[in-house]
């Protein structure tokens, strides 16, 4: 078993105070809450602050936790030979292959609810899914990896690897929750199996940005086409399509495609937008500079008229 | 699934929150379930993850419901916020 350093992870000294636990606990758990913070690997971070507030707030797990010794974390290091009479409610089990979270997990459990009787619910679990935005919009199958709990024959609950295929339905979106009910955690003694709960991430595309079932392109057009109008080939996620600029079209400016935007799920598709940009090439050949400056002493046209005003 | 709607019970055990605060919730607003008897209530599914979000802050941070339901409407103000922005951003030039 690998030892974590509960205190380190709050930032606590050992002699610590319940109230230090819980100021420490609360600053933390408003950095690293995954609802709330945009921080990097909050979700982990809040994970192992969380473990360590579970531990430290509970006067009995806390003195199970301290007399176990200290070491380094992540140094591997078994409970001194009483510790598990003394603490534990399992008995003499093999306690190499388990978690130091899992350990503390199963005294509340064995200390509270008559664990072997009554139905426990299987657990829900939530997890990201990262696919491509084509795969958004026909729909595809994910494989997913969830540590699961499982009885052993002994009763004692195991987390045991389990491999399951989901598939995800046309016209999902960035950020979507998927709920399919019943597909987490196998209940026991007749609890209801949990859910599994997906939370859809689009790769970011090299063309295309989304917006809810709405696409956005950035379209570049030169300056002769904004001015004169033109027919253009833009791509979409279904292939190329015939897009026409209007005379006097602006930088900035958005042209409507309608239904060339994602799937939705029950059958309509949101829109394509192209955002204009105006282009103008970086080196001139000697004709595009004379025909540029013979529009320069032609034209009339000030941008910046309102300027004066 | 934004459609789909699920009773009562269903929306407390999958939810996590337990039946007083969900009736306290829904008193401040939070949730809008269908139906007028608490006993017909049924609540779209789409606002169970709201719910299972709920049931996260309480837990973690210990909050009463009319604190959570402002937390929670503040969060929702800074998604919208988060979604505007994005939307923005789309329009931008890379």
């Amino acid at each position: 078993m690998k030892y974590k350093d509960y205190y380190a992870t709050l930032g606590l000294a050992r002699g610590a105070t319940d109230e230090e636990i819980k100021k420490a606990y609360r600053r933390l758990a408003r950095k690293y809450h995954p609802d709330l913070s945009k921080e990097p690997k909050a979700k982990e971070q809040f994970q192992e602050v969380s473990e360590a507030y579970e531990t430290l707030k509970d006067a009995e797990k806390r003195a199970a936790y301290e007399s176990l010794g200290s070491f380094r974390p992540g140094q591997d290091f078994r409970p001194p030979p009483d510790w598990q009479e003394r603490y534990s409610a399992g008995g003499a089990e093999d306690l190499g292959g388990i978690d130091l979270s899992e350990l503390f997990a199963s005294l509340g459990g064995a200390r509270g609810r008559g664990f072997h009787d009554l139905p426990i619910p299987g657990e829900d679990f939530e997890v990201t899914v990262h696919i491509g935005l084509d795969e958004a919009m026909r729909g595809t199958e994910v494989a997913l990896e969830l540590a699961t709990r499982e009885m052993g024959p002994d009763g004692r609950i195991m987390r045991t690897p389990k491999s399951i295929r989901v598939r995800i339905p046309a016209g999902v979106t960035d950020a979507q929750k998927l709920r399919l009910r019943g597909k987490g955690g196998a209940g026991f003694n007749g609890g209801r199996a949990g859910d599994l709960y997906l939370n859809i991430a689009l790769h970011p595309h090299p063309l295309f940005r989304v917006s809810g079932h709405d696409l956005y392109l950035e379209v570049p057009v030169t300056p002769w086409e904004a001015a004169l109008g033109a027919e253009i080939e833009v791509p979409t996620l279904t292939g190329h399509v015939t897009m026409k600029i209007p005379a006097g079209s602006k930088a900035g400016q958005r042209l409507r495609l309608a239904g060339k935007g994602m799937t939705k799920p029950h059958g309509a598709a949101g829109d394509l937008y192209a955002v204009l940009s105006i282009a103008v090439p970086s080196v001139l050949s000697e004709s595009e500079r004379k025909l540029f400056e013979e529009l320069r002493s032609a034209s009339r046209f000030n941008p910046r008229g309102h300027f004066a005003q | 699934m934004d459609h789909e709607l699920i009773v009562f019970a269903e929306f407390e055990s999958a939810s996590g929150l337990t039946r007083a605060e969900i009736v306290e919730l829904v008193e401040y607003g939070v949730f809008a379930p269908t139906g007028t008897a608490i006993e017909q209530w049924a609540f779209p599914e789409s606002m169970l993850e709201l719910a299972r979000v709920a049931a996260r802050l309480r837990a973690d941070f210990e909050l009463a419901p009319s604190t959570l339901a402002l937390v929670l409407a503040y969060r929702e103000r800074v998604l919208e916020l988060e979604r505007r922005v994005c939307e923005l951003e789309c329009r931008l030039p890379r």
